[in-house]
């Protein structure tokens, strides 16, 4: 009684996963390529091949953008959508990358790059992921590479970091999957597409999607479940603290926005999503309030972070196409005008001390005045002042809420930006008061030239999506 | 009419006695053998060439104090042994010795079967590394954190092993793999397997030249240094029975069980069962005899960095070739 | 049904004393004894390899990797040194969340307890559900891993992969030198970081 086995799935199958999986095959040439070039070569050619590995990815996953594909059965859909996020992850892992030059120890910087590409794969596959056990593995797969690179500084702080993170990440991923296993109990599936059929008990399925939700809450870092980001984002290593305050959400929101558009049956939609956008209201105050007494710039964007995804996923209020796509636009900026500010914290930072110190930008306006007109640029940004991206992104978030009828997220939304104005410009302040008695600052020589490729990249990038918004505009049929 | 259950019970019963002789005997049978090998007479004191010598070494053992240490924890101290001791007989409830349709000597067949025997030894693990930690000193500490990654290790390639017989055999129950054996017995297109079976079964069973867990001349006695009396006993049976299991287990995989030699189906097959189980129990007391002890880290080296990729590769190349063949 | 309920007690109050127990070994014991009323579980729902492989991998693997960590950080059978108790300031709303979190849980399935599977069931690849030898048994996982649960199959064996790399990473500060005999096993604890600083004097 031997089955006929057939595998059921063919090239255009395993095309559809072909950039992730470009991308972890990426990370192995990475660690391949350690082993054996000499020790000068090997920060130089890590990073390289892993550029290489997420830009063909990138075309890769371009040329799929008018075809979208139902791969593996329903588990990971290829289409505009995924293709959208999985952009922003190796975007986003690109500039990581390129302030990833001083970081690690010599014999783990090869490991540690491809560290980081393998959780961009995770991200990748949750960006395309449709059904719960693949948002599930893939969010495991970001996880766990993150997990290990947070660790790798050789400081207190660092196995702090690692550890805090293991430990609550963990429980966010028990609420999850217990989430997950009650949606499968009411509809008897894990395809997302199963869940609009009726479910067996309207209770289970309900409290399934409040504990699916409250994980991805923790991922998103939205507050109340906030509390590890300042803590994990300062003892993590400076390129971490970059790339995970992009592409976890990323990966994250892509799966939230999955969730919410296509796969909740229409009938209890709003109730169900309901304390979504009330999450997304405190993060906008608790983020902003937050970052007014940090003195740590990396504390201070991870408040910043729970403060912008707030913003994000209130743009996703109602439901609506358009708050969608705004959702997107924003997500875009917050990753350029954040990793720009990121990089300019690298450009700062040297050995035994990473820049993050609030000393450290004291007077930088008269020692390096591009670098601080341009922190200067990514803050004002970040407050959502004009010509730049944050600004744009803000408006456009605005309109769709007072449209949707969420005006009361509309007014959070602008009390929020008043009050992290405030909280953006201390380090301004920092950067161009005379102080009193010259501080004792080491002399400006950056590790590396590449973290000023980001910081100019990042600069025109926000700057150009202030001018011109642009948002791809068909991608909501391809949510499905 | 005897009620199922009362057969069952019946049956479990002699069973156990069966084996809780066997085990009596094999000891007296490895202490005789090993004193051949090296020359010296052996037990010879209690009655004719030392037969009654298992009897009085379990007087002995009933009649000793049973010390706890104090800094021992002593519920945990004293549930070790039985971990150990349960899961060592419980496999016995698996191995079928015989055809199950053969009358009298008929044994269940349970589907998973050899999956069921992993788990059982898997959990008997427990008790050595339970013992050694809650006895509360160094030595058995020590032994037991040796046994857990010692076990660990080698149960990967002992498992790697075992899945090219199921795949030639596809199924996982042991009555199953015995009649895919009637033609040609396992060892032969297996040969590689078997070799790794063995490695790694003489290393799960902590016996030499892999008893690192009680190197007497580094850990006094390994993680049962603190124990004495009955519950030391226990442990020696536990200990003697995995062998027991193994052997059969060996001979379940890959001596074709109770399929005869040459044809001869005259003799029953649980005689040639027992032939076969004993040939490889009398290789594992030569094998103690003749090799010298491992080091340790060598021990563990050999296990991932050689058995594990061999027995990877034979997996391999064992499911390429049915796959081949299978069409 | 009776032998659900045994076994469903079993299991919670295991998972109570796992979470109850100062020293981390009984804790163990207690995680042990859930595992297998778990794999249990599994044996009443006729997934018979399911079961037999909670025991091999959680029980004697995972579990058993835990009891040599204990061992390892804990020479000694005292239990660990707790830290100051933070429960008492949160314990009310704690305890609030909890209740009313299993009062939904409990309103949900008390709405059709038991109720039969949707139409769009899994079923069984080798035949029927309810036939013997059929559901759960080893054919039916290996069918079903290595066709419609394919992709989650190997992003599960890349996440493995990633966790061993990403640990050796961590955890490999010195690569060991092969000791050729001569072993001096003292000499390079000495030179590693230690994991615990002792407090200044």
């Amino acid at each position: 009684m031997t089955p006929h086995l057939i595998v059921p799935f063919g090239s255009a199958d395993w095309a559809a996963v072909a950039p992730p999986t470009v991308v972890g095959v990426a990370a192995l040439v990475v660690i391949l390529a350690d082993l054996m070039l000499p020790r000068r070569a090997r920060r130089i050619s890590a990073i390289a091949i892993g550029i290489v590995g997420l830009i063909v990815a990138g075309i890769i996953a371009l040329q799929g953008w008018h075809h979208p594909y139902v791969a593996f059965g329903g588990a990971f859909i290829e289409g505009g959508f995924a293709i959208v996020f999985e952009g922003i992850v190796i975007v986003a892992a690109i500039f990581s990358l390129c302030m990833s030059y001083g970081f690690a120890r010599d014999d783990q910087i090869g490991g540690a790059i491809a560290l980081m590409l393998w959780s961009a794969t995770g991200a990748m596959l949750m960006a395309g992921a449709a059904s719960l056990m693949m948002i599930f593995l893939g969010l495991e797969l970001l996880s766990l590479a993150l997990y290990c690179l947070c660790g790798l500084a050789a400081r207190a702080s660092a196995r702090e970091a690692a550890l805090k993170y293991l430990i609550l990440s963990s429980t966010a991923s028990g609420f999850l999957l217990y989430g997950m296993a009650l949606l499968f109990g009411a509809t008897g599936s894990v395809a997302l597409a199963a869940l609009a059929n009726p479910p067996i008990s309207a209770a289970l399925f309900d409290i399934g999607c409040g504990m699916f939700l409250v994980g991805l809450c923790f991922k998103l870092s939205l507050a109340p479940f906030h509390v590890w980001t300042p803590d994990v984002f300062e003892g993590a290593p400076l390129p971490v603290t970059a790339f995970m305050s992009v592409v976890t959400k990323a990966g994250a929101l892509a799966a939230v926005a999955r969730f919410a558009y296509a796969a909740l049956p229409q009938r209890d939609h709003a109730a169900i999503l309901i304390p979504l956008w009330i999450v997304a209201a405190i993060s906008m105050i608790v983020g902003n309030v937050g970052a007014l007494a940090q003195t740590d710039i990396k504390r201070l964007l991870a408040y910043s972070g729970i403060a912008q995804l707030g913003y994000i996923v209130a743009a996703m209020a109602g439901t609506s196409a358009l708050g969608l796509r705004y959702a997107i636009f924003y997500l875009g900026a917050y990753m350029f005008m954040n990793l720009g500010a990121f990089a300019v914290v690298t450009l700062l930072s040297r050995e035994n001390d990473e820049g993050s110190r609030l000393a450290s930008f004291a007077g930088l306006g008269y020692r390096q005045p591009v670098l601080a007109g341009l922190m200067t640029f990514f803050l004002l940004a970040l407050a959502g002042l004009p010509p730049t991206a944050g600004f744009i992104g803000k408006i456009l978030i605005l309109a769709t809420d007072v449209n949707t009828g969420y005006a009361w997220l509309a007014v959070l939304l602008i009390v929020g930006t008043a009050i992290s104005v405030y909280a953006y410009f201390k380090i301004v302040r920092a950067m161009y008061a005379r102080t009193i008695g010259t501080p004792v600052l080491p002399r400006f020589v950056p590790a590396s030239a590449l973290p000023w490729v980001g910081v100019a990249l990042c600069a025109i990038a926000t700057l150009g999506l202030g001018l011109y918004p642009f948002a791809p505009s068909d991608i909501l049929p391809l949510v499905r | 009419m005897i009620p199922w259950w009362a057969i069952a019970l019946i049956k479990a019963a002699v069973i156990l006695f069966v084996v809780v002789t066997t085990f009596a005997y094999s000891m007296l049978f490895e202490r005789k053998i090993m004193a051949w090998m090296q020359l010296r007479p052996g037990p010879n004191r209690v009655g004719p060439w030392g037969m009654m010598q298992p009897a009085a070494d379990a007087a002995k053992m009933m009649f000793k104090e049973d010390l706890t240490p104090e800094t021992a924890d002593p519920l945990i101290y004293r549930l070790a042994p039985f971990i150990s001791l349960v899961c060592a007989m419980g496999t016995f409830a698996i191995i079928p010795f015989s055809e199950s349709s053969a009358g009298i000597w008929g044994m269940g067949n349970v589907n998973a079967g050899i999956l069921v025997i992993f788990a059982l030894t898997s959990i008997g693990v427990y008790g050595i590394s339970l013992a050694g930690w809650s006895s509360g000193s160094k030595f058995p500490l020590l032994g037991s954190v040796r046994s857990t990654a010692q076990m660990i290790s080698y149960e990967l390639a002992l498992t790697m092993s075992v899945i090219g017989v199921l795949i030639l055999a596809g199924t996982t129950s042991l009555v199953g793999i015995v009649h895919a054996q009637r033609g040609l017995w396992y060892i032969a297109p297996q040969l590689v397997g078997f070799i790794i079976f063995i490695i790694a079964s003489v290393a799960e069973t902590n016996r030499a030249p892999f008893d690192l867990v009680e190197a007497e001349s580094e850990l006094v006695g390994g993680f049962h240094t603190e124990y004495s009396g009955l519950r030391f006993g226990l442990f020696f049976i536990a200990e003697y029975l995995n062998m027991i299991t193994v052997a059969c287990i060996a001979t379940l995989l890959f001596l074709g069980g109770w399929n005869p030699l040459f044809g001869l189906s005259i003799v029953p097959g649980i005689v040639w069962f027992i032939v076969k189980a004993g040939l490889f129990i009398f290789m594992y007391i030569w094998l103690r005899t003749t090799l010298p002890r491992l080091r340790y880290d060598r021990l563990m080296n050999f296990g991932w960095k050689f058995l594990l990729p061999v027995a990877t590769l034979n997996l391999m190349v064992t499911a390429a070739v049915v796959a081949v063949t299978a069409g | 049904m009776s032998l659900f309920y045994l076994l469903a007690v079993i299991l919670i109050a295991s998972a109570i004393f796992t979470i109850t127990q100062k020293s981390p070994v009984y804790s163990v014991v207690g995680l042990l004894v859930n595992f297998l009323a778990l794999a249990a579980l599994y044996f009443t729902l006729n997934a018979e390899f399911l079961g037999v492989i909670q025991i091999v991998i959680y029980s004697g693997a995972i579990l058993m990797l835990f009891v040599f960590v204990i061992a390892l950080l804990s020479s000694g059978v005292g239990p660990f040194r707790a830290g100051p108790n933070r429960l008492p300031r949160i314990a009310a709303p704690a305890l609030l969340t909890t209740l009313v979190a299993f009062g939904f849980l409990i309103f949900g399935i008390a709405q059709r307890p038991f109720g039969p599977l949707p139409p769009h069931r899994p079923t069984s690849f080798l035949g029927n559900v309810g036939d013997p030898n059929v559901f759960g048994s080893v054919g039916d996982f290996g069918v079903a891993l290595f066709t419609v649960q394919l992709l989650p199959f190997e992003v599960t064996a890349f996440i493995l992969m990633v966790a061993v790399i990403g640990v050796v990473l961590i955890a490999g500060d010195a690569v060991p030198q092969p000791t050729l005999g001569r072993h001096r096993p003292q000499k390079r604890a000495a030179e590693r970081e230690p994991i615990l600083k002792a407090p200044a004097p």
